[in-house]
């Protein structure tokens, strides 16, 4: 007898499926809200979980989320029931790691029905614990907004994935990632690349320092420093690392091709390229695709990505696209709050979350999520 | 007869989607023997109290960034909300005015959306007292399909919308109507 576990905090909802399911012969458990449904699930993993979206606490999403995290019910089949009947929820709850989506008000027999077809579908393994990924921010023409878009992005994507994201200043000549996160870190890059090839997990621990954004930042050097030789190793090593442990890394690379850099961005999932839209920044950029093309970086995790960082753009975004001959993925707006944000040291994302700026950020994260998560 | 699972929360609450420039709030709202267009066009109030509402960022409308059991929304911050189709008509005495058999295309704008839809009238579609001298602030638009200005990926459809004219910076109509039942 397949086991369901529902989940619902409306009690009309819980006991009508109680019945229905149970007459339909399945083995049912209840759950009034998430965390509970959570605990139920790892006690007694069941074989499909029918998940209500919208609950207080943990909303259904979540639920689902932290189901495919859990080698224990990574392989249990879901539905989600919501009364949110838009496409947008329909991706955002198959996104989450959902097998199906129905709209309330559901007929039982339907969703009877649905379970018994879910059920029936060969279900892969279990899936191995999650590796987290790597996004490097990137371009050879310095001043284009480089680190605000990585620190935005780090925080953008901690809220996307309501984790921790760790956030790596690769500028150990001129970073400034602590400065716009108003940090006076004590430990920075500059300590660990002294530790050799290999340094120790605890170590890089200790050298992250924790912002109330949900974001953990390696910092660069408060002193400009270049980058020992041989430091491709300890770098390749510490990203390997934070990859184990934290959902997304977000970079910010140099603008330079030194050892460290390349081993970074070898070392990334994804490479945005920063164009402003001025005739030497493209030119930079389409002298620089190549080069991480060798890289072994598929044009597809190559994304370019247009910062307007001044009021008056000197060239019209067509023209940027015409003349890097590829589209690009998302254009940042310019946003006059973004220097007041930097001075008092708050991501503008926070600090201007309504802004058109913090917007564009917060989708070009939810464009690679998407894209990184298949 | 077959059973229907209740849509959300205990009879007399309907579930709307409430959306203004910034955010969607999905919520439930306490409708007892009135409609959502009652409650809406209901001038002693400026506030409307909505229960387990849901926000999402319009950018990311799929995402749910908070959730509080109660909240007010202010109505003439309210771009637009989407309704069934028998919460959108206005009940008991109001509702004579709301009938009619001619259907308008129609195009409209609010700020950060574009709305294309249809507007049900008894006779031609009057422009100005459509939008200006209305008693309503919130009118009806069937077959209703709204899309971000800024991120034009993301629509929004359902049986009705109840729009705020008060917000409308645009709006434009067919010629000709369609004439139903």
């Amino acid at each position: 007898m397949p086991t369901v576990l529902i989940i619902d905090d409306d009690a009309s909802v819980l006991k009508l499926l109680d019945f229905a399911m149970g007459q339909a012969g399945f083995d049912v458990m209840l759950a009034g809200d998430g965390e509970t449904g959570l605990e139920q699930a790892r006690a007694h993993p069941p074989d499909l979980a029918i998940v209500d979206v919208m609950m207080p606490d943990l909303d259904g999403y979540e639920v689902c989320r932290r189901l495919r995290a859990d080698p224990r019910t990574a392989n249990t089949a879901i539905i989600v029931l919501t009364a949110r009947a838009q496409a947008v929820d329909r991706q955002a709850a198959l996104e989450a790691g959902a097998d199906e989506y129905l709209v309330k008000p559901v007929m039982p027999d339907e969703l009877i029905t649905l379970a018994r077809e879910v059920l029936a579908r060969p279900r892969a393994a279990a899936e191995a614990p999650r590796r987290g990924r790597v996004v490097t921010v990137f371009s050879l023409r310095g001043g284009v907004g480089v680190t605000s878009l990585a620190v935005n992005l780090a925080v953008a994507f901690a809220h996307l994935r309501k984790d921790e994201v760790s956030l790596l200043d690769m500028n150990a000549l001129a970073g400034h990632v602590a400065l716009m996160l108003n940090l006076q870190p004590q430990l920075t890059l500059a300590n660990l690349l002294a530790q050799g090839p290999e340094p120790a997990r605890e170590t890089v621990e200790k050298c992250l320092v924790r912002h109330s954004a949900g974001i953990r930042i390696l910092a660069a050097p408060p002193q400009p420093m270049m980058p020992p030789a041989g430091s491709g190793p300890t770098v390749r090593h510490t990203v390997s690392l934070l990859k184990s442990g934290f959902p997304y890394t977000v970079a910010d690379a140099a603008s330079t091709f030194d050892e460290a850099t390349k081993a970074l961005l070898t070392a990334s999932d994804l490479v945005v390229i920063v164009v402003a839209a001025e005739v030497q920044a493209l030119q930079t950029t389409i002298t620089s695709l190549p080069a991480l093309a060798a890289l072994g970086h598929e044009e597809n995790n190559l994304w370019l990505v247009l910062n307007q960082h001044t009021p008056q753009p000197a060239l019209p975004a067509q023209m940027v696209e015409k003349a890097l001959k590829r589209p690009l993925r998302a254009r940042i707006p310019y946003e006059p709050a973004a220097a007041q944000a930097i001075q008092r040291g708050v991501p503008l994302i926070l600090h201007k979350p309504t802004s058109p700026m913090a917007a564009a950020v917060a989708k070009l994260a939810y464009q690679i999520d998407k894209h990184l998560s298949y | 007869m077959r059973q229907t699972l209740v849509s959300a929360g205990p009879r007399g609450y309907a579930t709307v989607d409430f959306f203004t420039g910034d955010y969607r709030v999905s919520a439930q709202i306490n409708v007892r023997t009135r409609t959502v267009n009652d409650i809406l066009n209901d001038k002693r109030l400026s506030y409307i109290e909505v229960f387990d509402a849901y926000i999402s960022r319009i950018s990311q409308p799929g995402y749910i960034v908070g959730s509080r059991h109660v909240a007010l929304l202010r109505k003439n911050a309210i771009s637009f909300a989407i309704a069934p189709l028998e919460e959108s008509r206005p009940s008991g005495q109001r509702a004579y005015r709301f009938g009619g058999k001619f259907l308008y295309d129609v195009f409209l704008t609010l700020p950060a959306f574009e709305v294309h839809g249809k507007v049900r009238t008894a006779g031609k579609l009057d422009l100005h007292s459509f939008l200006v001298t209305n008693v309503d602030d919130f009118v009806i638009l069937v077959q209703p399909v709204a899309r971000v200005a800024n991120y034009p990926d993301n629509t929004f459809s359902g049986e009705a919308f109840l729009v705020n004219r008060l917000l409308i910076t645009m709006f434009c109509a067919g010629e000709k109507p369609e004439q139903v039942e």
